[in-house]
């Protein structure tokens, strides 16, 4: 699943690790959502849009075959 | 029957995960406990020869340590872990985060498969040589089999 974390953190200027704190998980896990190889939990999906100030749809890109 | 020594921590905080620790580590301290009994009947045997066989005094006698040294190297580890407050919140992330417990899970199940593949097949060669080696293979394999079963019911009530 395709998701704009990567995009959004670099907007904000945050390095992977400061975005881990934030979210209080590990720092690979940041580089495994970015990269598309681990998808969040809804719990974590949450917490990221909150960090965020958006919605879970706007950050993670649901696509059909996502969805079958 | 409650399995929460063995379960994944949900600390949300570094003093929740202290507190989960310690209180798994209380429970876990059963098994330098069993160290000890085995490096002692493995010294005693030494003594008064109670097995027949001088390898397998070793071999208890080996674990027995190994037991032991494992549960002092966590001991000392929690012990310089607890001074520092950066460590602990590194340890709780190691722990907490979802990524990792999933790796965990994943890699158990994938472990336990493996076993059961593994038994069956020393199982099957091992049935040509020795009786008692081909039933330990299959009451091991027949054990992950049955844990497996009680487990699946236990947390789908859970859940």
């Amino acid at each position: 699943m395709k998701n704009r974390i990567q995009e959004l953190r670099k907007q904000q200027g945050l390095s992977q690790s400061e975005l881990a704190d934030a979210l209080d998980v590990t720092r690979q896990t940041i580089i495994s959502l970015e990269s598309g190889r681990y998808n969040a939990s809804l719990k974590l999906a949450g917490k990221i849009a909150r960090y965020f100030g958006l919605s879970i749809e706007d950050i993670f890109i649901f696509e059909q075959e996502d969805l079958a | 029957m409650k399995m929460t020594a063995w379960e994944s921590c949900n600390a949300k905080t570094d003093e929740e995960f202290v507190t989960w620790y310690e209180n798994r580590n209380r429970k876990m301290i059963i098994f330098p406990l069993l160290g000890l009994l085995a490096f002692a009947f493995g010294i005693l045997n030494e003594i008064f020869g109670w097995l027949p066989n001088d390898h397998m005094s070793g071999v208890i006698s080996g674990v027995g340590g190994g037991l032991i040294g494992c549960g002092a190297a966590f001991s000392l580890r929690w012990r310089r872990v607890k001074r520092n407050a950066r460590l602990i919140h590194k340890m709780r992330l190691r722990y907490t985060d979802e990524r990792n417990q999933d790796l965990g899970r994943r890699a158990l199940a994938a472990s336990a498969y493996l076993t059961i593949f593994a038994c069956f097949a020393a199982m099957m060669v091992a049935g040509w040589f020795s009786d008692v080696a081909f039933w330990c293979f299959y009451g091991m394999m027949f054990f992950v089999v049955i844990a497996y079963v009680g487990c699946y019911f236990y947390y789908s009530k859970k859940m």
